[in-house]
């Protein structure tokens, strides 16, 4: 009796803690019910190649949220990459284009970690900042307009596909992997968490609190810059406005797996949930037939209760 | 030793009012390159374009002197137009339209305070809950024409006169001096900085923070719908989507104006200049024929070199206080 009561009163903290697992089982439910077609391979597939692309830096973004800091000019990195891989796959050809890409998104990356650890300024300002002028470069470089390629290499990578799971969630799933190995098996990931925890206690330990700060930056800009690649391999173009939701999508899916924003908690593996959630709640709306503000509606509503369900679960915890 | 503190003071009299300097050498310049950048009418117009978000920026300037940011102003915005489009269309009187606009800024800020008290949210908590409410509110202002404009049918009177002339310059100045005197001269603005600077603090001092917290938010909410309305005044229609990224440029108004984004410092009046820099620069570099792809480029620039200033002139005064001390 004693134990089931114990059980009993576990079931509840349990079913808190887990809420958007619990939320995402039980939509998928509904909706195999609802719509069979739902569970057919090519629709999961579809899902997958659907979140791989934002999942990239979704990834860099919740590093960055342990280190207690986030970025603003995810979203300006991402548009200004499509539009510089283009340009250099139509000038030099497909692998120059990608090293290039890839190092202007960490050049972009440091820019905003010198200005954050170094300055000491706030993130969310000096990536607003970063965010305003990385795009109207993007602008100002194509004239506002999209940029086509028909670089074959890269047509390749965007076509490339195993039984209709494409390139983008492989080169999800491999930053995904190192991110997670980083993170949870160096030092170099547990001065992350600490430098997030607590920053002052981290640097009287000896851990050097600014490259933590700094390089976090460098990777989520790196990030940007692969996922704004991968997305341009599948659409073979380049435009500043491509992406402009992407940072505040990263923040999101962030905490809808569960790293809280104070920093110093969580991990890569959480996002995945949260990034898996969107991407479901999106295709699930679009083949019920939802139109598009209504979607919209919905998917604010859920980051809501989200948030505060995770406020609560926390408060419980801690009492 | 004389020598030293006066380059300090120096120093730290341009680091404290490098804005205004920048301003008043934009408008020098600009002025000796263009005539007619100089002139009332030109000036006025740059006050009454900037108005709209410079109203928008007071009520996030309280938001931020009490600790978080406002993400959802700017769906407020377009959803108050609609709103009050929507009432007139259907024939209700104008003031009752107006009403109902900011009745529904006022139900979102509420919504967003009571959210974020609930939870006893820090600034993490507040920018997601305001964010999800900016989806939210963005998708309510989409609802009705389905992304459409909508014309208005508004006849002369009150509501056609407020966006136009010198109305909404009076109306932002008046509602700046008066949030300002608030914030400065009583006991409910000494609490709102006591709040934003340490939470924890002002909770033990026996200020009840979560009242206090919701009002921010819902002055908040009043002062975007407020400007929603002057939007659709002015163009007499209203577009569902008017408001999107003013968040954004609220926000640099009030970190250019030089209000500290950790909370507990700042002023409306710097929020009032700072609106009014970007305006003007905005202006100028339009006249100098700079297309608005370059002149974000500059944005960023500026808002990032007004931050880093407010930053180094407060090491400046930590120095300095040091030193006295010795």
């Amino acid at each position: 009796m004693k134990g089931f009561k114990r059980n009993g009163e576990r079931l509840g903290p349990f079913l808190l803690e887990n809420a958007v697992s619990m939320i995402m089982i039980a939509f998928m439910l509904f909706m195999v019910v609802r719509k069979p077609s739902f569970i057919r391979w090519e629709n999961i597939a579809n899902i997958i190649n659907e979140f791989a692309v934002y999942g990239i830096t979704a990834c860099a973004m919740t590093t960055a949220i342990i280190c207690a800091e986030f970025d603003l000019s995810a979203s300006s990195v991402f548009a200004w990459s499509t539009v510089l891989c283009c340009m250099l796959c139509n000038r030099f050809g497909f692998a120059p284009a990608v090293v290039l890409t890839l190092l202007c998104g960490a050049l972009f990356g440091a820019l905003n970690g010198v200005l954050v650890a170094l300055v000491r300024m706030p993130a969310f300002v000096a990536t607003l900042g970063t965010m305003t002028a990385i795009k109207g470069l993007a602008y100002v470089v194509t004239d506002a307009q999209p940029i086509n390629t028909t670089n074959e290499t890269l047509k390749a990578l965007g076509q490339f596909e195993v039984l209709g799971i494409g390139s983008a969630p492989m080169v999800f799933l491999a930053v995904l992997l190192v991110f997670a190995y980083f993170l949870k098996k160096t030092r170099f990931g547990r001065a992350i968490y600490a430098t997030g925890g607590n920053y002052e206690v981290a640097r009287l330990s000896g851990i050097n609190v600014k490259f933590s700060k700094f390089i976090i930056f460098v990777l989520l800009g790196s990030c940007a810059a692969l996922s704004g690649i991968m997305y341009t391999s599948r659409i073979l173009a380049g435009w500043a406005p491509y992406g402009s939701d992407l940072s505040l999508y990263c923040v999101a899916a962030t905490v809808i797996g569960g790293t809280s924003l104070a920093g110093g908690s969580g991990g890569v593996h959480r996002t995945v949930i949260g990034v898996l959630l969107m991407a479901i709640m999106f295709n699930a709306l679009t083949m019920l037939g939802v139109d598009g503000s209504m979607q919209k509606f919905i998917r604010g509503l859920v980051l809501i209760t989200v948030i505060m369900l995770d406020a609560f679960a926390n408060k419980r915890q801690r009492s | 030793m004389r020598k030293y503190i006066n380059r300090d003071a120096l120093l730290n009299l341009m680091l404290s009012n490098g804005i205004l300097l920048v301003i008043v050498a934009l408008i020098l310049v600009t002025g000796a390159i263009e005539p007619n950048f100089l002139t009332w009418r030109n000036l006025v117009n740059v006050l009454r374009q900037n108005a709209v978000v410079g109203i928008v920026a007071c009520g996030m300037t309280y938001c931020i002197i009490g600790g978080a940011y406002d993400l959802s102003v700017g769906s407020v915005v377009s959803m108050s137009g609609v709103i009050a489009i929507l009432s007139i269309n259907a024939g209700v009187n104008e003031f009752l339209a107006i009403a109902y606009a900011l009745l529904a800024g006022l139900g979102v800020g509420i919504a967003n305070g009571s959210l974020i008290s609930l939870i006893n949210g820090r600034s993490g908590e507040a920018f997601i809950v305001t964010y999800g409410m900016q989806v939210v509110v963005a998708s309510i202002a989409l609802f009705p024409s389905n992304g459409l404009f909508i014309a208005g049918r508004v006849s002369e009177g009150f509501f056609k006169t407020i966006g136009r002339g010198y109305w909404p310059i009076g109306l932002f100045l008046a509602i700046a001096v008066a949030l300002e005197i608030i914030l400065q001269r009583t006991r409910f603005g000494r609490k709102m900085c006591f709040i934003g600077s340490n939470m924890d603090a002002a909770k033990m001092s026996g200020i009840r923070v979560k009242p206090h917290r919701v009002s921010f938010y819902a002055i908040s909410g009043v002062l975007a719908s407020f400007a929603g309305v002057l939007l659709c005044s002015r163009v007499t229609s209203s577009n569902p989507t008017a408001g999107v990224g003013f968040e954004m440029d609220a926000i640099a108004a009030v970190v250019v104006g030089g209000t500290s984004t950790n909370g507990g410092r700042g002023s409306i009046i710097r929020t009032l200049i700072g609106a009014i820099v970007i305006g003007v620069m905005g202006n100028a570099l339009n006249i100098l024929d700079i297309t608005a792809y370059h002149q974000q480029i500059v944005k960023g620039m500026l808002i990032i070199a007004a931050v880093a200033m407010d930053l180094w002139n407060k090491r400046i005064r930590a120095r300095r206080m040091a030193h006295e001390r010795v």
